[in-house]
């Protein structure tokens, strides 16, 4: 009786011991439904993302708060230096200003002179970065607008100093943007004065690198990186940073890099482009 | 009094989820510094390695796979990814409880470092083989070390928690 008891026992434990393997079966099936893009698994994304976002927004507060003290001391101590900087730096923009005015002027009368149709005008909003997602796939941020405040799949996304991403999913009241700097970006740019057209590629580190680059082009460190405006996604002309390392790998800093902005400027230029096919295709 | 005490009760036995789940929301925190992202460690992995020593009842498998599975909405991974992950972790340290169990502090930080490593190589493997692409080493091998690092401090906690679940259960 008590042999058996104790066999009951160990098969208990031995059991218990081995319980975590239909879990990892059941995780490997998930995985392998995920990865084939489910309908499915994309609805329970985007059900769990409209639910959590706003949670992991409170939860952010004190973070944002801390930051801003922070911030705020920084500037104080750096005040002198600071307020000297931008007044040289007021100088400089001056003399652009006036510039800038000249050949808005020249470029009005250009356009009368041969014709040109500008491109429809641009709709914008801005609106809050509630949660960021840092996973090794990608990198993205749910922010606090969707559909029903106009944000449209492949609406462009700005931060404070350029382009930041692009919107891939949208919900009633949220959305996803992802990162130009990760991994499943992929950009038509063209580099330089030259318009050395190639493909910034992102890699989830803060930067960029420069592909498909064509044989002879000659790229320097500092020259400044624009969309080209090919696959029809962006319009041509968007800055997105600055060629910052010329080696084996010409790799470049984007202009907005310094972390996930607070808000975000969603444009729609009323292009789809490429992603139209995407959306055939499903 | 008795009601006091078994919602205490509650609330301690469900501590660990809890802090993992916590832990979790705040991989989700919008940072504005690009070059240090502290919350983005997965500290998580220390409390399930605890638990699946000292509590594997109070954070079971079916807990740990939750957390993963939340991880996995949460980071935008493909789901599954942090759930196997995570029950990989807790299936290997249950395997090795009772050694684990009876080690010295050291012992059990080794331990740790081990079985994360494993983690850390299985992540390594399954993300070439679904997203076709490597992984920023550089970041990697920091998440690494901060969570070996960050053992003692998390087990601190964990061991708080512990002794508390100890007085209910």
């Amino acid at each position: 009786m008590e042999n058996k008891f104790f066999r009951l026992k160990r098969i208990k434990a031995q059991l218990r011991l081995l319980a975590p393997i239909p879990f990892l079966i059941l995780s490997l099936v998930l995985m392998v439904l995920s990865t084939s893009d489910q309908e499915i698994i994309r609805e329970v994304r985007r059900h769990s993302s409209r639910f959590f976002a706003p949670i992991v927004f409170v939860l952010s507060r004190p973070m944002v708060w801390g930051e801003g003290i922070v911030a705020d001391l920084k500037n104080l101590v750096m005040l002198r230096s600071e307020n000297k900087r931008l007044l040289e730096e007021n100088k400089q923009l001056l003399s652009w200003k006036l510039l800038a005015l000249k050949l808005a002027d020249d470029q009005k009368e250009m356009a009368k002179l041969v014709n040109y149709i500008p491109l429809p005008n641009s709709k914008s909003l801005t609106a809050r970065v509630l949660s960021e997602s840092n996973s090794p796939f990608q990198k993205s941020v749910i922010i606090g607008a969707g559909r029903n405040q106009g944000v449209s799949k492949g609406d462009a996304a700005f931060g404070e100093k350029g382009l930041f991403g692009r919107v891939v999913e949208t919900d009633d009241n949220i959305s996803r943007v992802i990162q130009i700097t990760s991994y499943l970006s992929r950009l038509p740019v063209m580099v330089g004065d030259e318009r050395i057209l190639c493909i910034a590629t992102g890699d989830n580190s803060s930067f960029l690198k420069l592909t498909s680059i064509p044989e002879g082009a000659v790229i320097q460190k500092g020259d400044v990186v624009r969309t080209s405006g090919h696959a029809g996604v962006y319009p041509s002309g968007l800055g997105i940073g600055v060629v910052d390392h010329v080696g084996e790998e010409i790799s470049l800093i984007p202009f907005e890099n310094e972390g996930t902005p607070e808000f975000l400027r969603i444009v729609n230029y009323g292009l789809i482009g490429i992603l139209q096919n995407e959306e055939n295709e499903k | 009094m008795t009601s006091s005490v078994s919602t205490h009760r509650i609330f301690y036995l469900l501590s660990p989820f809890s802090l993992c789940v916590f832990l979790v929301l705040l991989t989700g925190i919008p940072i504005r510094s690009a070059s240090f992202c502290l919350f983005c460690i997965p500290f998580v992995y220390t409390v399930i390695y605890y638990f699946a020593i000292f509590r594997p009842i109070v954070l079971n498998v079916g807990l740990v796979f939750l957390i993963g599975l939340f991880s996995d909405i949460l980071t935008g991974s493909p789901i599954g990814f942090n759930s196997f992950l995570m029950t990989l972790l807790f299936f290997m340290t249950n395997l090795n409880r009772r050694i684990l169990g009876n080690a010295s502090f050291l012992g059990q930080w080794v331990g740790f470092g081990l079985n994360v490593s494993v983690i850390f190589f299985v992540s390594f493997i399954l993300i070439a083989l679904i997203s076709r692409h490597g992984i920023v080493v550089s970041k990697t091998f920091f998440d690494y070390f901060f969570v070996i690092l960050s053992y003692p401090i998390m087990a601190y906690v964990c061991g708080f928690l512990n002794k508390r679940i100890g007085e209910f259960v």
